[in-house]
């Protein structure tokens, strides 16, 4: 029960923040807030079921262009996040009793296309999406600080939003379900587990949020395109950061989140060409020495210190 | 039987009701457990989450603590209990049977469909393992047992199908079977049987 109270005082520091007043360190609150959304999402299919989903691309790109021609067509910015959100939701129902039933690779390939075919869609729909023109969203009547307040602390409730979801998740009987459909497929059904509709489940779940970022980033930064919201990398961040954190725990996203927004700063901005290359080294180094993240390691260690501790009493 | 494979030809009913075509969690909810020759645990779970995850899903319990009851009571059972906060995946072969058991247990089931169960154990631990189904029929569990060991199969059945080649070859007591000359044709050869026809004969 210690774990939830650990992540909402991470929160709690994080909506400090404002208190610098600085812009930039705004725009990385609300960056961090942002993927920690995304990486949260990803952990429930990915994490928690153990399906490996680069859908997460396909979500975002889907409610950012709900979200823009929500707002275009005069919808209060709130309705259209979440209208975005619900979008993500019924996109990831009917695409996950489609896929769900793949394994593995071949699951991660169908959901990659996911974001491919909706780049196309978006692409071609002229009319409605301005195509590769992109999409121009309206402009709010606000200073500059105070538009970047507000969709900080937005960003941030979502982030608390999927956190408290997430905890809803890992606490319950869904949890539970996924946990055993992770380890064992076919156990799980035969010990009573509607493995189609919990995985259902955690597709939806890991779409919702996204969806409600992707308008969210949509308002933000007022200009949407095919390429940018349907980028590999909104697919690929949540998954690394995850993996960096400890996959399938409820803080390993959190911490991912954090850590991987500090390397991205840090490194990338001192090493521009190659940040690509970093990256990779990043993925690699994660595989050989954190399989399960950081989160991972440090329960292994406690594991190990207190099996010390008992060996020590008993003799 | 329990829609792990879909049957080609045939129907299965169960308590009046067709269950072939269905899938394996609507019929272990109906309370037709199954254990596997190969056992299926849920590795990285402690042997109380694994039994605990049958009494939520399976039987229905309605809260974690009704579950944790009816685990903690089948995992007592098969004497687990010294066992049940290690993870799955560091108990013996002859530990995840019984956990295999307790998970079947845990079910509530009306019908308990063993594979197997023995396959791999030494002498000691079938012992073992055979009072332990005996203690499970005695609470009213109808056991249909898939075996080879006739050790086994003599000492708890009641009543046996034998199948050669997927074919139904003799039904019946143990002490009918161990008589019926197919039986032994199959299993001894057909020199053997006529041998046999023959000393009965005699006597």
């Amino acid at each position: 029960m210690k774990h939830p109270l650990i992540g909402l005082c991470f929160f709690a520091v994080i909506a400090f923040l404002p208190v610098f007043g600085d812009n930039y360190i705004l725009r990385l609150g609300t960056m961090f807030a942002m993927y920690a959304v995304l990486s949260q999402s990803w952990n429930i299919i990915g994490g928690y079921a153990g399906y490996p989903s680069f859908a997460t691309a396909a979500f975002f790109g889907l409610g950012a262009y709900t979200g823009a021609i929500l707002q275009g067509l005069g919808l209060a910015m709130p309705l259209a996040w979440a209208a975005a959100g619900l979008m993500a939701a019924a996109f990831a129902a009917a695409m996950g009793a489609a896929i769900l039933h793949l394994k593995g690779h071949y699951f991660a390939i169908a959901s990659l296309v996911l974001a491919e075919v909706l780049l196309e869609i978006t692409t071609s729909w002229t009319s409605l999406t301005g195509g590769g023109m992109g999409l121009n969203l309206p402009i709010i009547r606000m200073s500059v600080g105070a538009q970047a307040r507000l969709f900080f602390w937005s960003m941030l409730v979502l982030a608390v939003l999927t956190f408290l979801m997430s905890w809803y998740v890992s606490a319950g009987r869904i949890g539970f379900a996924l946990r055993c459909i992770r380890q064992n497929e076919d156990a799980s059904s035969m010990v009573g587990i509607n493995t189609t509709l919990y995985k259902v489940i955690a597709f939806v779940l890991s779409a919702l949020f996204v969806g409600s970022a992707g308008a969210l980033y949509a308002s933000w930064v007022f200009y949407i395109e095919p390429p940018d919201v349907y980028s590999v990398m909104t697919t690929i961040r949540p998954i690394v950061m995850t993996m960096l954190g400890g996959p399938g725990t409820l803080l390993g996203p959190l911490i991912g989140s954090g850590i991987f927004l500090i390397i991205e700063e840090v490194v990338w901005r001192n090493f521009l060409s190659i940040h690509a290359a970093v990256l990779g080294i990043l993925i690699v180094g994660l595989i050989f020495y954190l399989p399960n993240g950081v989160v991972g390691a440090a329960m292994r260690r406690l594991r190990n210190r207190s099996d010390k501790k008992t060996e020590g009493t008993t003799t | 039987m329990t829609g792990v494979f879909k049957p080609t030809s045939g129907s299965v009913t169960y308590d009046g009701r067709r269950i072939d075509g269905m899938k394996p969690y609507q019929i272990s909810r109906l309370g037709v457990a199954r254990t596997y020759q190969v056992v299926q645990p849920f590795p990285e779970m402690t042997v109380l989450e694994n039994v605990m995850a049958p009494a939520v899903f399976a039987a229905g319990a309605s809260s974690t603590s009704e579950a944790m009851y009816a685990a903690d009571e089948a995992i007592e059972f098969l004497g687990l209990k010294q066992q049940r906060d290690t993870p799955a995946s560091e108990l013996t072969l002859a530990g995840r049977k019984r956990l295999e058991l307790a998970k079947s247990l845990a079910m509530k089931p009306k019908v308990l469909l063993l594979d197997e169960v023995n396959a791999g154990l030494n002498p000691a631990e079938i012992e073992t393992a055979l009072e332990m189904i005996r203690a499970i029929a005695s609470r009213g569990v109808t056991i249909i047992l898939i075996e080879h060991l006739m050790k086994v199969v003599m000492s708890l059945c009641t009543r046996i199908v034998v199948l050669h080649h997927g074919a139904k070859i003799a039904e019946g007591r143990p002490d009918e079977i161990t008589q019926n000359d197919s039986v032994i044709e199959a299993y001894l050869g057909n020199r053997y049987a006529k041998a046999n026809a023959g000393e009965t004969a005699d006597v």
